[in-house]
């Protein structure tokens, strides 16, 4: 086994994945928040690939408490990863508590080096780091690393490399007065080195923004707004480059139908392909939105801020602040949300928390209540949709935590949950970090749900054109089938009683079903099969909403009414229609029974929940 | 540490750790954030819903839920 395997080790948000980051010269993303990272990323160092780097998540201590700390555990001792080195992280302005790993690696005769993060603050705020010093009073070797500008990256790859390669023995329990005293041992050194009191001073800024942000009654509101404004501007924000790409695309599919509207591939391209892409497309500003105020909310350290003020109530429902995060994960996506569970130290926390994940309104539900909420508020104020959207975010949490209570009091168990929680400094987040992140886990989002989408959209459009014939007056002419004649309207007939309890046809019912690919395809779905009218002759002109918000049932009557809308929007907000997350909640909970139990039980309550509101509306002829 | 005080957000009440009492998971996880007998710490009072409580202890800025500040003997 190789003996260049180098661990980066450190407390939760001391700057290791900055410092893997410019190691290996990749882009992870770094947050101001303890615990995001979960599992261990293996890259080479920059200029060496005979060096192997392991970014490992954070932790206290090498006595693990959560399955995240494990993972650290693990890597270090575990031996299959072979780690012969070490680069302990420590922030500088909490090196007293950050140092204790060092004493423990120490007794594990672990070889290491010592980075000290945060630099930039120490620089900024006058707080002198005397590092000659603290090199006399501890025999271990110490590294300056600004994460900015990378300074001291050389340097501390020389000490990596001088370091002699060791096996990680064992680490024997420490006792509360072994504890005690090596803090007490590490403080009294560190203070040496700096004159009293003046480390405070960086606190205060971040304390005097906190007395607001915490504050019983103000922090409530502050939290309830601040999250109402990420989640309404999701709306607000993106409708005037939304209407923009909806324009390009109806554009294009005019000008490909215009080279020859009597080809089939025209059709394809033009009705089949663009009319489906570009309606999901049409959504990609919002999901860039929905990243960029999640990112914010990470790398300004308010996400600890709100994880501790629902400490509390999230608590009475079986949960802890710490679920907040991978709760939050989930508005984004579901797979790293599950991940991102790792950090609960209670078992049964991270049951409940993954079972209820696929409940948070996922990045591939926002095309889908996008489009309905249009359909309710078609022709009204955007402000309207907007506020729509951010209730349905609520309720969508509302439904979790009382699934959430349910579970809570169904699983029982003694294991108690830890919470104390760190609040980081307050940072401005580097917009250009926000932004290109933001713009990579978009690009992430059309990766993942573009190639369901082109499947669907031609495996729809086949379905939907086929079988054909030729036209009897010309025979060069290919006649496609009308929609209800096609081979996907037959099925979409035959399946209609389904769908029927939930105010909808079978037009509706092939999205539903298609959306079980990817909740995505149900929009492009729509556009493909409403823009066929019943003469066969697609008609690009109109946008998807007025199609819509036009479109007849059988007898006649609008079939977008305000109770079959209501009722799709609560399939999509209950339904698990995404196999990756059920693959993830397999690997994640290690049960396939677990999986099997949230997929046919979320479904199932979806389908309940939404006909029986459905059918309670239209009790009113709403 | 009563609810009209813990409403001021000038709250700042200065403190001494005497000793760590309760389930060794909390108490050794509080002496691994620095929380030991003889640490001088403020109290900044409690976040909403009777929520967390908010202390200072000399660097850590920290959130401690009730059951967890009880362990503090102070």
């Amino acid at each position: 086994m190789s003996e260049n395997v180098v661990a980066l080790v450190g407390a939760p948000n001391s700057g290791k994945t900055t410092l893997y980051n410019w190691l290996t010269k990749s882009q992870y993303k770094t947050v101001n928040y303890p615990g995001s990272t979960v599992d261990y990323a293996v890259g080479t160092l920059a200029g060496d690939s005979e060096i192997q780097i392991i970014d490992t998540p954070g932790t206290y201590s090498l006595f693990p408490k959560s399955q995240d700390e494990q993972v650290t555990h693990d890597v270090l001792f575990a031996g299959t990863l072979g780690v012969r080195r070490v680069i302990l992280v420590c922030d500088g302005t909490q090196i007293e508590r950050h140092l204790l790993i060092g004493y423990q690696l120490q007794q594990a005769g672990i070889s290491f080096v010592v980075a000290v993060t945060m630099n930039d603050l120490l620089v900024k705020n006058k707080i002198p780091l005397n590092l000659n010093f603290i090199r006399k009073e501890f025999d271990f070797s110490f590294v300056l690393f600004d994460g900015v500008n990378g300074a001291g990256l050389d340097a501390l790859i020389t000490e990596v490399k001088k370091l002699p390669p060791r096996v990680p023995g064992q680490l024997d329990p420490w006792s509360a007065k072994k504890f005690e005293q090596t803090s007490d041992l590490i403080e009294k050194k560190i203070n040496i080195s700096r004159p009293a009191g003046k480390q405070n001073q960086l606190l205060a800024r971040t304390q005097g923004i906190d007395r607001w942000l915490l504050h019983p009654v103000f922090g409530v509101a502050f939290f309830f707004i601040i999250m109402s404004v990420i989640f309404a501007s999701i709306f607000w924000v993106s409708a005037p480059v939304m209407d923009a790409v909806d324009q390009f695309f109806a554009w294009t599919a005019r000008a490909i139908l215009s080279v020859n509207p009597q080809s089939l591939w025209v059709q394809f391209l033009s009705d089949g392909l663009v009319v489906s892409i570009g309606a999901v497309l049409v959504f990609v500003p919002q999901i860039f939105i929905l990243f960029l105020g999640i990112g914010f909310l990470e790398s300004s350290g308010y996400l600890s801020r709100a994880s501790t003020i629902v400490d509390r109530p999230l608590l009475a429902l079986g949960l802890s602040g710490r679920s907040f995060v991978p709760l939050l994960s989930g508005f984004a996506c579901a797979v790293p949300a599950m991940m991102a569970s790792r950090n609960l130290s209670s078992k049964k926390e991270r049951w409940i928390v993954n079972f209820i994940i696929p409940l948070m309104t996922c990045s591939a539900r926002i095309p889908v209540f996008a489009l309905l909420i249009g359909l309710l508020f078609y022709r009204q104020s955007s402000w309207w949709a907007g506020l729509a959207m951010a209730a349905m975010y609520f309720l969508s949490l509302a439904v979790g935590m009382t699934a959430s209570f349910l579970l809570s009091k169904i699983i029982r168990t003694k294991e108690k949950s830890l919470f104390l929680m760190e609040l980081p400094l307050y940072r401005w987040p580097r917009w250009r970090v926000l932004v290109k992140q933001s713009i990579l886990r978009t690009q992430g989002y059309i990766r993942r749900a573009g190639p369901m989408i082109f499947l669907f959209a031609v495996i729809l459009w086949i379905g939907a054109h086929f079988p054909i014939e030729k036209e009897i007056q010309d025979p060069q002419i290919w006649k496609t089938a009308s929609l209800d004649q096609s081979y996907l309207g037959q099925l979409g007939k035959n399946m209609e009683p389904l769908f029927e309890p939930l105010g909808t046809d079978w037009r509706v019912g092939i999205g539903l079903i298609s959306a079980f690919a990817a909740r995505e395809v149900f929009v492009s779905s729509l556009a493909l099969v409403f823009n066929i009218p019943q003469d066969g002759k697609p008609d690009s002109e109109k946008g998807l909403l007025k199609t819509l918000s036009q479109a007849t049932n059988e007898k006649g009557q609008a079939l977008f009414k305000f109770s079959s809308v209501v009722g799709l929007l609560i399939f999509f907000m209950i339904a698990l229609q995404c196999m990756s997350t059920f693959i993830v909640s397999i690997k994640e909970n290690h049960s396939l029974k677990f999986a099997l139990g949230q997929l046919v039980g979320l479904n199932l309550l979806a389908y309940i929940v939404s006909v029986s509101v459905v059918q309670f509306l239209q009790m009113f002829q709403i | 540490m009563d609810n009209q005080k813990n409403r001021d957000p000038q709250l700042r009440i200065s403190l001494v750790i005497v000793d760590l009492v309760g389930p060794v998971e909390i108490t050794e996880r509080l002496r691994e954030f620095g929380l030991r007998p003889g640490v001088p710490l403020f109290y900044f009072g409690r976040t909403g819903f009777g929520g967390a409580h908010l202390l200072q202890a000399g660097n850590a800025w920290l959130a401690l839920r009730e059951s967890e500040f009880q362990c503090l003997k102070m």
